[in-house]
């Protein structure tokens, strides 16, 4: 134990007094989430969303009352494409009850953004609104249902309100009703009770980047640049093992990722950033830690140099920094790199933790967000122990 | 009483592919003494050395060590009782020549002082300078602190001189005839003759992974050679002075440089002398020295041993 704490002590000394490797690996990750966040705070609103639409109404089909088939087709409208424009909303619809279930489910794992349901006697409630005389009909409501916690969602519900405000005023324009406003909305959500927020989208990203970082650069420099220096060889020929440097080296890593952590933490929570912290995030959080950690010792068995584990290093991490999603959302990356999406580990880790923050619901099941880093950590730590050279 | 043997090595072979590095060599290294291999660059010292410190395995032999046979591994208590000063000495960055030194201090379990280790080794002053920042003489005096502090019977340098300048040498040469005085076994391995005679209590001169010669640096000279040499810088062509062979069996010619022993100096002079003048060859320049192991090694090869 006492090898070992040395060994964490001298790298951690060496690390905190590199400018280099403190700025990688400390400063650059906030300075990261300072300039992004400042810059995309406002990203969504420029993306297509996908509502399903479930038309029930089954009155006055066919007839200049068909009011539902009115908004379904003002809806439709918006959805082609125009020039080179992406559309800003697009349309699934349908009349039936398993169209409405189907949509729900895809709604709750981020599929679809909103699901908008029109009553079945919602022709014949607006119909007798337009009779000028009181009828005794009951309120056939909309109901929109949306993820509050997806900014796509409330983008979704943004549009279809407006439409269906346009819709209202058309109605009251034309049908001469001045008493209220009609139809009415009725607003429904699924899952968890918070906004969407891309300073806590990022944060989170951010947090298994500076893991994913410093497990990269900070273990390929510890063991391969010690390595070609023959720093590695002068300190085996003392009484240490091997298993003591890779404990030290690890601690002090681990170190340095709490520090990380903290400092992510407190300016991200600076700049309005909420996040839940519970057990789950906890539990998350270490499983992002454990299951990073082989990630330098996995790239450091490939390499031949310190200069080749460097690049390397630089490879694996833009892969998995973005196609993890950890800046952006993947969701509607094209389908030749969703293999990568849905094989690599961060993508599964910043679901698992951004679902345990309270951030947005995971895409991928829980299950899948242990499994695979986990799977991903084994088979890294059996490779390289079995690989990696310890002399050149 | 007789020494305790601290490292027997018997019939020691590695090779790689074709190249025999190490090519069956055997020997002793009792307590106390410097014990030198001594040869050129890719004799198979090193490879020697690494094999003894655990570095690298070999192919066949015996080694013991403090009276354990070694395999693959050296175990933990072996390692406890060792410091290694390797050829190329470089440590974790950004840190204080002192945490350099305690760091190594934590792996052993009776260590010295780091004080005291710095004061051998006179960086005192340097003790809170980071190692990046150390002159090549100071660093190497580092790597022999580290492999002081954990107080151990036996040292390895692996050329322990190389790099340095004239200063920095002697400055080493002094700290190793400190550690020989306290009791310390050292296994030293150098290119550089004045450094194997000067330190030596037993040389061995090892070429092409095997053992040529061994003994004291005085008992090789005297078996191998004369006790005077006379070296001359002669202005000729190539033919004239392969005919000096004729009149002195044992000369070796390096370019213009004429390079032979001899017992009797002034008759020797005086011949050589007359061979000139009858030749017609103009003599630059002439030396007479004490014979040293470089002759011996010359002697043995036929090469300087920094060919």
């Amino acid at each position: 134990m006492k090898r070992t704490f040395t060994i964490f002590k001298s790298l951690s000394l060496s690390s905190l007094r590199s400018p280099g490797a403190l700025f990688w690996t400390v400063v650059f990750p906030v300075l990261l989430l300072v300039i992004l966040s400042s810059i995309f705070s406002n990203v969504g609103k420029s993306v297509s969303v996908k509502v399903a639409v479930v038309n029930e109404s089954s009155t006055f089909k066919g007839t200049n009352m068909d009011f539902a088939s009115h908004i379904v087709e003002a809806l439709n409208g918006m959805s082609k494409a125009t020039d080179d424009k992406t559309p800003l909303l697009s349309i699934e619809s349908s009349t039936t009850r398993s169209f409405l279930q189907n949509s729900i489910k895809k709604l709750k794992l981020g599929k679809i953004d909103a699901v908008l349901i029109i009553p079945k006697f919602f022709n014949t409630y607006l119909y007798a609104r337009t009779l000028h005389f009181p009828l005794k009909v009951k309120n056939e409501s909309l109901e929109i249902y949306t993820q509050r916690n997806s900014q796509s969602s409330n983008i979704a519900f943004s549009l279809l309100d407006s439409i269906v405000n346009a819709f209202n005023r058309e109605f009251i324009k034309r049908s001469g009703i001045t008493d209220q406003v009609i139809p009415e909305i009725k607003y429904v959500s699924i899952g968890k009770n918070s906004s969407f927020s891309y300073m806590n989208f990022l944060i989170t990203g951010i947090i298994v980047m500076a893991f994913m970082t410093v497990a990269l650069f900070g273990v390929t420099d510890d063991l391969l640049v010690q390595r070609e220096k023959k720093v590695l060889r002068r300190i085996f020929v003392a009484p240490i093992n091997r298993s003591h440097y890779l404990f030290g080296m690890t601690f002090s890593n681990w170190a340095l990722e709490f520090v990380q952590l903290a400092l992510i933490l407190v300016v991200g929570m600076w700049m309005g950033a909420k996040l839940k912290i519970g057990p789950s995030a906890v539990f998350y959080l270490l499983l992002a830690l454990f299951t990073t950690t082989p990630l330098g010792f996995f790239v450091s068995s490939f390499a031949k140099s310190a200069n080749s584990g460097s690049a390397l290093a630089n490879v694996f991490n833009f892969f998995f920094m973005f196609l993890g999603g950890l800046f952006f959302p993947v969701n509607n990356v094209p389908t030749a790199l969703k293999v990568f999406v849905y094989s690599i580990p961060t993508t599964y880790l910043a679901n698992g933790l951004r679902d345990s923050m309270g951030v947005s619901p995971s895409p991928t099941p829980a299950y899948l967000n242990v499994l695979v880093p986990i799977i991903w950590a084994v088979v890294m730590t059996l490779y390289s122990m079995r690989h990696f050279k310890w002399e050149v | 009483m007789a020494k305790e043997t601290i490292i027997e090595v018997n019939d020691l072979k590695k090779h790689y592919r074709n190249v025999k590095a190490v090519d069956g060599i055997s020997f002793k290294v009792l307590r106390g003494e410097v014990f030198t291999l001594l040869g050129p660059n890719g004799a198979g010292k090193t490879t020697t050395l690494e094999v003894l410190e655990g570095l690298k395995t070999y192919d066949s032999g015996k080694i013991t060590m403090f009276g354990k046979t070694l395999h693959a591994n050296i175990p933990r208590e072996i390692r406890e009782r060792i410091g290694v000063v390797l050829q190329e000495n470089n440590f974790i960055e950004h840190l204080t020549v002192a945490e350099i030194l305690k760091m190594f201090r934590n792996f052993y379990p009776s260590p010295m002082k780091v004080a005291e280790v710095l004061k051998i080794v006179s960086l005192q002053e340097k003790r809170r300078a980071h190692v990046e920042k150390l002159s090549g003489g100071q660093r190497q005096r580092l790597a022999i602190g580290s492999a002081l502090i954990g107080n151990p019977d036996l040292i390895f340098m692996d050329e322990p001189t190389t790099g340095l300048d004239p200063q920095a040498r002697r400055n080493i040469w002094d700290m190793i005839e400190k550690f020989k005085n306290s009791g310390k076994t050292i296994f030293l391995t150098t290119h550089y003759m004045e450094e194997a005679e000067m330190l030596s209590d037993y040389v061995y001169i090892m070429d092409h992974g095997k053992i040529i010669a061994k003994g004291t640096p005085q008992k090789l000279i005297s078996s191998f050679g004369e006790d005077k040499i006379i070296e001359a810088r002669v202005n000729t062509d190539g033919n004239k002075i392969l005919e000096l062979k004729e009149f002195f069996n044992d000369a070796e010619i390096e370019k213009s440089k004429v390079i032979f022993g001899a017992s009797d100096v002034p008759k020797a002079m005086k011949s050589f002398l007359n061979w000139a003048e009858t030749n017609s060859i103009k003599v630059e320049d002439i030396v007479v020295r004490q014979s040293n192991l470089e002759d011996v090694f010359l002697k043995l090869t036929g090469r300087g041993l920094r060919d």
